[in-house]
């Protein structure tokens, strides 16, 4: 018996350990890619006098600290005003965001709130009501906390003059970087997986994913697929995989920076990870069969994609790897559980912890010339085992959800805006 | 006592047998080496030397970018630094041909000024030297007839003949611009007024003209944006319009093509309605008119007579090596290339 | 004067100053150099692997013995078919726990696991490396309280696989290096400084590698197995990934403000 549960811990951990370094491989072409691939050329240079009318929704939830700023950004941005709608969703919210909104709207007629109280709550809800009342062509969706840059939107909707894209994704850069050695990772990872992981999938033609926020869509595309499930909660990964299966693609623009407010707080952000893995992972058990059986992808994109959808689950089969190590270590199989261990580690720092190799993060570093802070990376470290934690829980989450067919509560991730960081929407003005 | 004759090991042996280390040593010299890369990582995260990567919220996509925010702060230098000046027509008015060193509002440090009436006429009473290394405003119409090279930016405040050879660092024009002679520009050429280009011109970067661009003579250029360029002759949209039915062919909607897309034609007229987008070479030769945007991930080529675009809107032509350009062709908006292309007319 | 070498020479001049946007650009890479310093970092790492890491290895466990009464030093025979190594390894006289030393552990980690707890929210990071850490830590406690003697190992296996892992490590980690490094070299100057940083680090490895060797050592001997599980599990090779990435992204930092500076070094786009 001991030898049979012995044998299979072991073949478990050999698969994994090829799984995991499959994951680094990946990482690595991207990496060297983005650092001496050609890169492809945006769409964004071209300037054209024509501009479809697109709406923009923000949905809301208690943002009262933060939409001014938003707000106020998208006041400033160049597009012509004939053209645009701003549509923020205020959902459910029970601090005096209605009523500042409301105050917007009487002042500017391109503001024109959208107040929801019926229904269920949540962000994918919350749009897929919006886009009914919404009259752009393209829907442009950005989150309350970002602080969106003068020409963006006129950038952003060139891409639509690509008939295959459907949807485009801008890089999100944290504002608050400076506040504390949380923010400070988040940032280096963000720019890891924007600046690198992002761009190189977008250059080798592979999936790259449209993030929900500092992006856009176009709207027949979206309602003819059926729009948001609203029980996943990953609705961004959710658009992504239909887009590409229904033959349409997602563009990534690295140009398009646009910043957000990075969670201060550890608990706060070990909800958000947990959040971000439950709702990948519904993603995952519903887009794992359909994703391999399409004849609308190239092998290589679903491989890929096989990649994508499981980012959020191999951590959990990484704590398994961890638990079945412990298991053949104290069952006198020492060999296999250390080269296992070697491997966890190896990962710890290639793949997991923050979804890119230290290699991808020291690559992004050197394309935005961050000199400094490139040093922290050791310390990532230290999130490792954080991060390997909460999103297990997500992924068990997901398997409930599946198993009860619950529906997800959306908790929303709590702001953190100062002053200081606001400055930057003043010089807006 | 341990014998080594590897080199890598010769400190280790030195260390080992001139200090005889207790057990409690070699745990603290262990604990040191532990925390030593932990300092660089510790240190950086409290002394945080760098900020949050800067995103510049102001910015904002325009051809005129370059040229607009030079004036912009020429402006802000004279007016910080000079009574009266309030207006690029304070500018105008000013009477003096003097060498003024002024602080330059961008970057704050000294710059040397030649504010003159007539540029070519009153430098002699400055240099003699053909390389001029200071900031020229000619608050007049001028010809330049004489060469010279220009180190710093040049700008004129009314029409400008260009009759010798010259080199301009970057050339900002408030008026119209001929081109009579070989030019060559480092950085941009901006131009509030119409340019005739008579004779080859070599633009660094970014070409940019409010009115029209008329070029008779070879231009190498990256960039180039104005409402109407026409290469060699004028091309009349409406004969596309006025054409039998059967000789024409209308292509609506957006086109996308993986590989290599070439569009002739000399006999029948080609009217495109929707975007253009190729993933390798774009070639469009003869009766073709692209109505909307014409973008490839390699070069494009135009000749013998394409027109893109409308009148009276802009439109763009961008490839991410070359965009040449061949014989007639008419551009109502923006070129941009990545490597540097060529109009023969 | 020449006004096509003027022009020529200006434009190079400007090059100097532009800096691409950080959206669209990337490296030159130099393929000689990197090429040339891949492989002089394999060399290297072969040299090392076959026929200097025995040497090395007996050196440091001669000396660590020293430091034993009673110690006893072993061949392990790495066979790789064209080549065999003979690395030497420690045995030494481990330490079962008494019941006493494993209820003072016990105490000891859950009042730590109590306090961590009450300031989980500050230190969330950090209380999960304490829950990394525990989990070992409490099965062993438990594992010495009920089969105590059905405990699988000795020092021998803990020496033979620390071993093992040891040069695995070294070896594993030249590679990496010579893949993330090489690419990163555009001159004769880099080439040279990226392997004497190699070599600093092989050399760091090493001292680091014998030296927790001979504290888990110490460890096994003064205080006892139960703390072998997190010997590997906690302090294993996890540890040898912070200092990799911290001299990594440091020797990388320093190079960086040369590459930042060398505008000749970028591309864009294409």
């Amino acid at each position: 018996m001991t030898e049979i549960l012995k044998l299979f811990l072991k073949i478990y951990l050999l698969i994994l350990m090829i799984i995991l370094t499959l994951y680094a491989i990946r990482h690595y072409v991207f990496s060297f890619n983005r650092l001496f691939g050609k890169q492809r050329m945006y769409y964004q240079d071209i300037i054209d006098s024509d501009l479809p009318f697109i709406s923009v929704l923000i949905p809301m939830h208690n943002e009262e600290k933060v939409l001014h700023t938003i707000l106020n950004s998208l006041i400033n941005t160049d597009y012509p005003k004939d053209k645009l709608e701003i549509i923020p969703v205020n959902d459910h919210s029970t601090d005096k965001t209605k009523e500042i909104l409301d105050n917007y709207a009487s002042k500017y007629s391109f503001i024109k709130p959208f107040h929801r109280y019926s229904g269920d709550r949540g962000k994918q809800n919350a749009l897929n009501d919006a886009v009914e009342v919404a009259k752009g062509e393209i829907i442009v969706v950005y989150d309350a906390d970002y602080i969106v840059p003068k020409g963006q939107l006129k950038d952003m909707i060139k891409f639509f003059i690509d008939p295959e894209v459907a949807a485009v994704m801008g890089r999100v850069v944290p504002v608050n970087f400076e506040s504390n050695f949380l923010t400070m990772m988040l940032d280096l990872e963000r720019s890891a997986g924007y600046q690198v992981d992002q761009q190189a999938r977008y250059k080798l033609d592979l999936i790259p994913q449209y993030g929900g926020t500092v992006g856009a869509f176009r709207k027949d595309v979206f309602i003819n697929l059926g729009k948001f499930d609203p029980k996943v909660l990953a609705e961004d990964t959710e658009l992504t995989f239909k887009i590409f299966l229904n033959g349409y693609k997602v563009a990534y623009a690295n140009r398009l920076e646009c910043y957000e407010e990075a969670p201060e707080d550890w608990y706060i952000r070990a909800k958000q990870v947990r959040r971000w893995s439950r709702g990948h992972n519904q993603v995952l058990f519903k887009y794992f069969i359909p994703l391999i059986l399409s004849d609308k992808l190239r092998l290589i994109q679903k491989i890929d994609g096989l990649f994508l959808l499981f980012v959020y689950a191999v951590p959990f089969f990484t704590l398994l790897g961890f638990f079945a190590s412990l298991i053949l270590f104290f069952l006198g199989d020492m060999t296999i559980s250390s080269y296992y261990l070697f491997l966890l580690a190896v990962f710890a720092y290639n793949s997991y912890g923050n979804f890119a190799p230290f290699f991808q993060i020291v690559t992004a570093a050197i394309l935005d010339g961050r000199v400094y802070s490139v040093r922290i990376i050791p310390l990532f470290f230290f999130s490792f085992v954080f991060n390997l934690f909460y999103t297990s829980l997500g992924f068990v989450d997901a398997v409930i959800d599946i198993i009860l067919k619950r529906k997800p509560v959306w908790h929303k991730t709590l702001r953190f805006r100062k002053d200081k960081d606001v400055k930057a929407d003043d010089n807006n003005k | 006592m341990i014998i080594t004759n590897n080199p890598f090991l010769f400190i280790f042996q030195y260390i080992f047998d001139n200090l005889h280390l207790a057990l409690w040593q070699i745990v603290l010299i262990f604990a040191i080496i532990f925390a030593i890369p932990l300092i660089f990582p510790l240190y950086e995260l409290w002394r945080k030397k760098e900020g949050k990567l800067n995103v510049d919220l102001l910015y904002s996509r325009s051809p005129d970018y370059w040229g607009k925010s030079y004036l912009n702060l020429l402006l802000c230098t004279l007016s910080n630094n000079l009574n009266n000046i309030k207006s690029f027509d304070d500018i105008k008015n000013i009477e003096a041909d003097v060498l003024l060193e002024l602080n330059f509002c961008f970057d704050k440090g000294k710059d040397k000024f030649f504010i003159t009436k007539d540029f070519v006429k009153n430098i002699e009473k400055i240099t003699n030297a053909k390389k001029i290394n200071f900031i020229v405003l000619n608050t007049n119409n001028s010809v330049l007839d004489k060469s010279f090279v220009f180190d710093k930016e040049v700008i004129i405040f009314g029409d400008l003949i260009l009759n010798s050879e010259c080199i301009f660092n970057s050339l900002i024009v408030l008026g119209d611009l001929y081109i009579n002679s070989k030019t060559r520009v480092l950085k941009f050429l901006h131009v509030e007024g119409k340019v005739f280009i008579n004779n080859e011109i070599n633009i660094g970067n970014i070409f940019y003209a409010s009115d029209s661009i008329s070029v008779l003579a070879p231009v190498a250029y990256k960039r180039i944006f104005s409402p109407r360029i026409i290469s060699k002759e004028d091309i009349d949209e409406h004969k596309y319009l006025n054409v039998e039915e059967n000789k024409r062919i209308e292509i609506s909607g957006n086109m996308k093509v993986e590989g290599k897309l070439n569009i002739e034609s000399k006999e029948k007229y080609v009217i495109i309605d929707g975007n253009l987008i190729c993933n390798s070479d774009l070639k469009l030769a003869g009766n073709v008119w692209a109505k909307n945007n014409v973008f490839s991930q390699e070069n494009i080529f135009l000749s013998d007579g394409v027109i893109v675009g409308v009148s009276n809107k802009i439109k763009s032509v961008v490839a991410r090596k070359k965009v040449v350009i061949n014989g007639k062709v008419k551009i109502y908006g923006y070129v941009h290339s990545e490597q540097e292309s060529i109009i023969n007319p | 004067m020449n006004f096509e070498k003027e022009f020529e020479l200006m434009k190079k001049n400007l090059m100097k100053y532009i800096y691409y946007h950080r959206f669209g650009r990337r490296l030159h890479i130099n393929l000689f150099f990197s090429i040339l310093n891949f492989f002089i970092i394999l060399i290297l790492a072969f040299f090392l692997a076959f026929y200097k890491y025995d040497e090395i290895n007996h050196f440091f466990i001669s000396f660590l013995s020293k430091y034993f009464d009673e110690y006893v030093i072993e061949n392990l025979f790495i066979n790789f078919g064209f080549y065999t190594i003979n690395l030497h390894y420690l045995i030494i006289l481990g330490r079962f726990p008494n019941n006493f030393e494993i209820l003072v552990s016990l105490l000891f980690i859950s009042i730590l696991g109590l306090l961590l707890f009450i300031y989980r929210r500050k230190i969330l990071a950090f209380f999960m490396w304490y829950v990394f850490f525990s989990i070992p830590f409490i099965v062993s406690v438990f594992y010495f309280t009920f089969f105590k003697n059905y405990f699988p190992y000795t020092v021998r296996e803990f020496s033979i696989l620390y071993t093992l892992l040891q040069y695995g490590i070294t070896v594993f980690f030249v590679f990496i290096i010579a893949v993330s490094i090489s690419v990163i070299s555009f001159s004769f100057w880099t080439t040279f400084t990226n392997i004497i940083f190699t070599f600093l680090l092989i050399f760091y490895i090493f001292l680091f590698g014998y030296l927790r060797y001979f504290v888990f050592l110490l460890v096994l001997n003064k205080m006892s197995y139960l703390y072998m599980a997190n010997l590997f599990f906690t302090f294993g090779p996890s540890l040898d990934f912070l200092y990799f990435t911290s001299f990594y992204t440091l020797y990388i930092s320093l190079l960086m403000k040369n590459i930042m500076r060398n505008s000749m070094l970028w591309k864009f786009v294409s």
